[in-house]
């Protein structure tokens, strides 16, 4: 390129005509690196992060022990043996056997088909809900606040129990249905208050502004400006509601809804696990190690994702 | 401000009048009354004489009315029907104070551990302090807390005997139930602070500070706890609320005599009176916890707004 | 007035089905012959009765320290509905006599007397004193009577004192309270009128003392706190701490004070199963009833330790509704009664605490000595033998309903009260027997106690899960099945059975009754079917051994009045 010295020492003698125009690169302002849109861009970071991945994997596991696990085992889930009650693991029963003599490793897995599935929709759901009530309050502010505030108030107030009991008398379902409205009619409040409290503080930045000048819809300015901004607190929310449903749904399941026998979950498990616990520590660790691991996938998965959609990180 | 408060808690009221409404009518709902939960089929005139002790004879609404009309005229919930001869106001000032005392205990410890953890958590981000806390959050969740009591209660109860069993008086009573209660609060608050603490780390001031030679001590202190406490203050509400009604599993496990295990019984075995007087008083605590988180944000942030009052003003101003 | 123990006992149903009540909640038989089995403690070496062997020496400070597995409701015997506040009133109020080692022995009177024609009970009183000095007299007794009969108590036990002459009518409001069969003679001596003959007057009620002056004083306060409580039995109530402790202390104003050894007494009210187990384990209660097997095991273990089994005088059932169109007909319901795996419920589910049974009536009932359960047999033990495929019996019931004659395509319902991890086990244990011995798909419905028993009092229901007590009145149990009753909601109908479940009632002649109580337990569990009778209750009781002169008894409300402790290490 141009050297310093060189170029002074030759203007002297320059003229005009010793230059051509030969013409600018057209291309010279294109990105040389594909066009990625922002999501693919957090997909490009989180799989990068090692630790998420593990988290991916570890999901992945689980979600096909539970698929095979009970398929894979000699034992059937259901049937008992009183005789041999209570065993610990052995090669004969992988997990041990229940105070009725039931398969272990067979009843951890089929437990777990039903418990994932309450413990993700029923987060899933909860957090669409939870973020779109709380941001439009927020959104809205005053008296549209006040009121959509005071109905969670509402909702949050009425014994859960009572609910619960009329709900499972009312609607007579023993469906997964039924067990998701139950969970989510009230589970979806904290998020939005969560949402609802980071909006507060980001609805009156500029880009807002800016955005509601030029006339975009308070949805879109919702879903689109305001949510992803308070991404990092959802899922960590998303996370923590996870076992806080599989735990729930056994509750549930005593008081009548939700799954029945000989149908189980790890909730149920480690409820029927709790007066012999001191004897019988297995019964109570393995679903509830099984939670945990849910857990742990989503919360490192989570936390991955939570930088890799972060908008202030994008870097 | 001052009219924002007279407002909301004139809703308080509101909310308060609906929400009991709502409940009464869902527990008469509810097959079942009193009597039935502890005696099965009686001769009509033994459950007549029963029914008009308690009142329960009176159609449904005026049974409402009579609750209203008691609160307001003798500031007096009623009486208990499961527990006869006492008054429901009397199990709340009684009990809701020893509830309260180990909750209250358990949530600032929570609280004050919690965010100290996720704040270290954020800043030694991807490092042991961070992946220690995870774990502990992970661990403090998907352990139920009967599980933690009955594994506390045998160690420290029975192996080694350092502590009483069940009871209540001494601060020796006070260690186990408070250990078990506080390791949830510790786990959920870290991780929201953890991740609160995160995007404030990640915003233009802090590198200011930091290039300005703010030592890192004091970047977290002035910048960072502040800016990132809020969704912490917005779960420390409804949890100091439910401090008073306080936790069904611990007290029925350590035999603790405050208020947490009366409500869900009560809901068994159908005693109206209890159901409604404590929803009450939860209620009243849980809207009121509410407006004071409202409160502490426009503290905390003096972006948020809460009266649209101001706003409106400044838009009419302007055309 | 209230009810004995036991009757409290008999109405209190589920909760108690699995044995994990509180100590004087659960009595054992352990003085009582006829359960052979049921007497011998797991632990041979030791003896289960140490009263008899030896005379210990007392411990200097006597002090006991047991569990109460509920908050009492009220220490007013008048609207008390728990089994605690039961426990509680029998050591703190003197009842005119008391069952002590299967025996009715005079306590708050001296003797008493019965008129030629039965109807007449005069009771004499002794001289005994409330802790306040004031005298015990007849009106004490009488006021309780007198309460309980006004309809505005809201008594919750007055269908059981319909015995007492024109009680019936005066809880209706159709008739003046001083009508009531109940006359104060003297200070020491009360009359009670009878409206029909009852032998069995002291086996079934217990008479307890009110103080008039008290009560009035406290309205509807009294016996809500300790401080509202007059006491006249052999303790006083000290201290009421709710929803945790009650401390008694030793009445020294007690006729019989130089018998009661103890100076205090503390019931610890814990209502979970695993804490009360650690309690006894550590030595903070002196004794506990236990159900959980790995506990048994743990405890067993102990040398310090006494294993006490006892009978608990309950009967745990498989109701029939028979207004079900399937369980209409008796070939259906008797399938299911044919295939129910009693003795692996038993063994499997109450790890042998229970015994499998095969007739009404829970062992410890007795009639003049002689166990009603032998007395009647086991004929429904001969049914089995004789249909040893209750699969054919249901296809034969369905085939006269005009059904299809696949078990397959059918789907029963069992329904049991109580929600908790336990009751889920049981009921999972038995869907599984259930189905595969009859071929028919079983499901299972669980519900809260107020919503099961109203449920069942619709006949929203088929087979329905019940733990019924029994009272020393062997009578008792089978009225629940008279058509009359409204007890038990399986609107068992037979006209037969009612005349004669009424006739036993007054019928004075023990052999006769005997020979009645066969034919009653016959009609209900054989030849109608009403119910499927499953276990007898029974649990294990362990208590360190320097605790003596408990008394085991089924039936008993002597309270912890004769307990002592010798040896204990202090």
């Amino acid at each position: 390129m141009l050297n310093s010295q060189d170029w002074r020492t030759d203007t002297a003698g320059l003229t005009q005509e010793q230059f051509a125009i030969i013409g600018a690169d057209p291309n010279a302002e294109d990105v040389l690196r594909p066009h990625v849109t922002y999501l693919q861009d957090a997909w490009r970071r989180l799989r990068q992060n090692k630790l998420s991945m593990f988290g991916l994997v570890l999901l992945c596991v689980l979600t096909v022990m539970v698929i095979i696990g009970p398929i894979i085992s000699p034992y059937d889930y259901e049937s008992v043996d009183p005789v041999i009650k209570n065993q610990p693991p052995s090669a004969e029963h992988w997990f041990g056997t229940d105070s009725l003599g039931r398969d272990y490793f067979a009843r951890v897995w089929q437990g777990g088909r039903v418990s994932i599935v309450i413990g993700l929709s029923g987060a899933f759901i909860s957090a669409v809900a939870g973020c779109i009530y709380g941001g439009l309050a927020a959104y809205f502010g005053g008296r549209v606040d006040t009121l959509m505030m005071r109905i969670v108030e509402i909702l949050n107030s009425v014994p859960y129990l009572l609910v619960v009991i009329l709900l499972s008398l009312v609607l007579d379902s023993k469906g997964i249905g039924t067990l998701l409205l139950a969970m989510t009619l009230t589970g979806w409040c904290s998020i939005a208050r969560l949402v609802r409290a980071q909006m507060l503080q980001i609805r009156s930045s500029d880009y807002v502004l800016a955005a509601r000048l030029l006339g975009v819809s308070p949805m879109k300015i919702v879903v689109q400006h305001l949510i992803p901004n308070t991404f990092s607190v959802i899922i960590v929310a998303v996370t923590f509601r996870i076992p806080s449903y599989i735990f729930g749904e056994a509750f549930l399941s005593y008081v009548g809804l939700g799954v029945q026998a000989p149908q189980t979950s790890w909730g149920a498990l480690c409820s029927q696990a709790q007066v012999g616990l001191v004897f019988h520590p297995y019964l109570m660790f393995l679903p509830a190690g099984a939670i945990a691991m849910t857990m742990l996938a989503f919360t490192l998965l989570g936390d991955g994702l939570r930088d890799a959609l972060d908008p202030r990180m994008r870097r | 401000m001052v009219t924002y408060i007279i407002k909301r808690v004139l809703y308080m009221a509101m909310v308060l009048f609906i929400v009991v409404s709502i409940t009464f009518f869902m527990i008469h709902s509810v097959p079942g009354d009193p009597l039935t939960s502890s005696v099965m089929n009686l001769p009509d005139e033994v459950r007549d004489n029963y029914y008009a002790r308690y009142g329960l004879d009176k159609p449904l609404f005026e049974q409402y009315l009579r609750f209203w009309k008691l609160l307001f005229t003798e500031g007096s919930l009623g009486e208990s029907i499961k527990y006869p001869g006492r008054m429901v106001e009397e199990f709340i000032l009684k009990y809701a104070g020893i509830s309260a005392k180990l909750g209250i205990i358990s949530v600032v410890l929570g609280f004050s551990v919690g965010t100290i953890f996720g704040i270290l958590a954020a800043v030694f981000k991807n490092k042991w302090p961070d992946y220690a806390v995870m774990l502990t959050a992970i661990a403090g969740v998907t352990i139920p807390v009967f599980v933690l009591a009955a594994v506390f209660q045998y160690f420290f109860t029975v192996k080694l005997t350092w502590f009483p069993t069940t009871g209540w008086g001494t601060v020796r009573h006070m260690i186990l139930p408070i250990a078990c209660m506080c390791l949830g609060p510790i786990a959920t608050y870290a991780r929201y602070m953890r991740s609160s603490a995160l995007d404030v780390l990640g915003q233009d001031y802090i590198l200011t500070a930091e290039s300005k030679g703010v030592s890192s001590l004091n970047v977290v202190r002035r910048h960072v706890l502040r800016n990132s406490m809020l969704p912490s203050i917005t779960l420390l509400g409804p949890s100091v609320a439910s401090v008073f009604t306080g936790s069904f599993v611990i007290e029925s496990m350590f035999a603790i005599p405050g208020l947490g295990t009366y409500f869900i019984r009560a809901i068994n075995e159908r005693d109206f009176t209890m159901v409604l007087g404590m929803n009450l008083f939860y209620c009243l605590l849980y809207i009121a916890s509410l407006l004071l988180v409202d409160i502490l944000y426009v503290f905390i942030d003096p972006r948020i707004r809460l009266a649209a009052g101001k706003e409106r003003r400044k838009k009419a101003h302007a055309e | 007035m209230k009810k004995t123990l036991s009757l409290l006992l008999a109405l209190m149903m589920i909760f108690a089905l699995l044995a994990g009540c509180s100590e004087t909640a659960e009595p054992a038989d352990d003085a009582q012959e006829p359960s052979a089995e049921s007497n011998e403690p797991t632990e041979p070496t030791e003896p289960s009765d140490n009263t008899a062997t030896e005379e210990p020496q007392l411990d200097e400070v006597q002090y006991y320290n047991i569990n109460l597995a509920e908050e009492p409701g009220s220490l007013n015997h008048l609207i008390n509905t728990t089994l605690a506040g039961g426990t509680i009133l029998t050591n703190v109020l003197e009842p005119l006599v008391r069952n002590e080692w299967g025996e009715i022995v005079p306590a708050g009177c001296s003797d008493y007397e019965i008129s030629e024609d039965g109807l007449t009970w005069t009771f004499h009183l002794r001289e005994n004193y409330w802790n306040d000095g004031v005298q015990v007299t007849a009106q004490d007794y009488a006021y309780t009577l007198q309460m309980c009969a006004t309809p505005a108590t809201g008594y919750p036990y007055a269908a059981d004192m319909y015995v007492i002459k024109n009680f019936e009518p005066i809880i209706a409001g159709e008739m003046d309270i001083s009508e009531l069969g109940v006359h104060v003679v003297d200070d020491l001596t009360l009359e009670i009128e009878l409206s029909y003959v009852c032998p069995a007057l002291l086996n079934t009620l217990s008479f307890m003392p009110l103080r008039q002056d008290v009560y009035e004083e406290w309205g509807e306060r009294y016996g809500s706190e300790a401080e509202t409580l007059v006491c006249c039995g052999p303790f006083v109530l000290d201290e009421w701490t709710h929803n945790s402790t009650l401390r008694l202390s030793k009445n020294e104003q007690y006729w019989d004070a130089e018998t009661v050894k103890l100076e205090d007494v503390t019931y610890h009210i814990v209502t979970e199963e695993v804490a009360r187990y650690n309690m006894l384990d550590n030595g903070s209660l002196d004794s506990l009833s236990v159900s959980d097997v790995d506990y048994i095991a743990r405890f067993s273990a102990r040398e310090d330790l006494n294993a006490i089994h006892y009978s608990s005088a309950r009967t745990v059932m498989m109701v029939f509704n028979n207004e079900d169109p399937a369980f209409s007909n008796r070939n259906i319901r008797l399938a299911f009664s044919l295939a129910f795996p009693r003795e692996d419920t038993a063994t499997y589910i109450f790890n042998d605490l229970n015994e499998p049974a095969w007739s009404l009536t829970p062992p410890p009932v007795t009639e003049n000595g002689v166990a009603i359960r032998d007395a009647t047999g086991e004929p429904l033990k001969q049914l089995i033998a004789d249909n040893p495929d209750p699969q054919a019996v249901l296809i034969e019931g369905l085939k006269e309903l005009g059904l299809s004659e696949d078990p397959a395509d059918f789907e029963f319902e069992l329904y049991l009260s109580g929600t908790n991890s336990k009751m889920h086990t049981m009921g999972e244990y038995w869907q599984q027997a259930l189905q595969e011995a009859l071929g028919c798909t079983i499901t299972l419905r669980y519900d809260d106690y107020a919503i099961f028993s109203s449920n069942c009092s619709n006949g929203d229901f088929q087979v329905g899960f019940l733990s019924w007590g029994a009272n020393a009145d062997p009578s008792y149990m089978f009225n629940l099945f008279a058509s009359t009753s409204s007890s038990i909601p399986g609107k068992h109908n037979n006209p037969e059975y009612d005349e004669l479940a009424l006739a036993v009632q007054r019928e004075l002649d023990y052999e006769k009754r005997l020979e009645m109580f066969a034919e009653l337990d016959n009609m209900l569990v054989t030849e109608d079917v009403a119910i499927c009778p499953v276990v007898f209750g029974g649990g294990m009781t362990f208590r360190y051994d320097y605790v003596y002169g408990v008394d085991e008894s089924a039936f008993t409300d002597a309270g912890v009045k004769y307990v002592y402790t010798a040896g204990r290490e202090s």
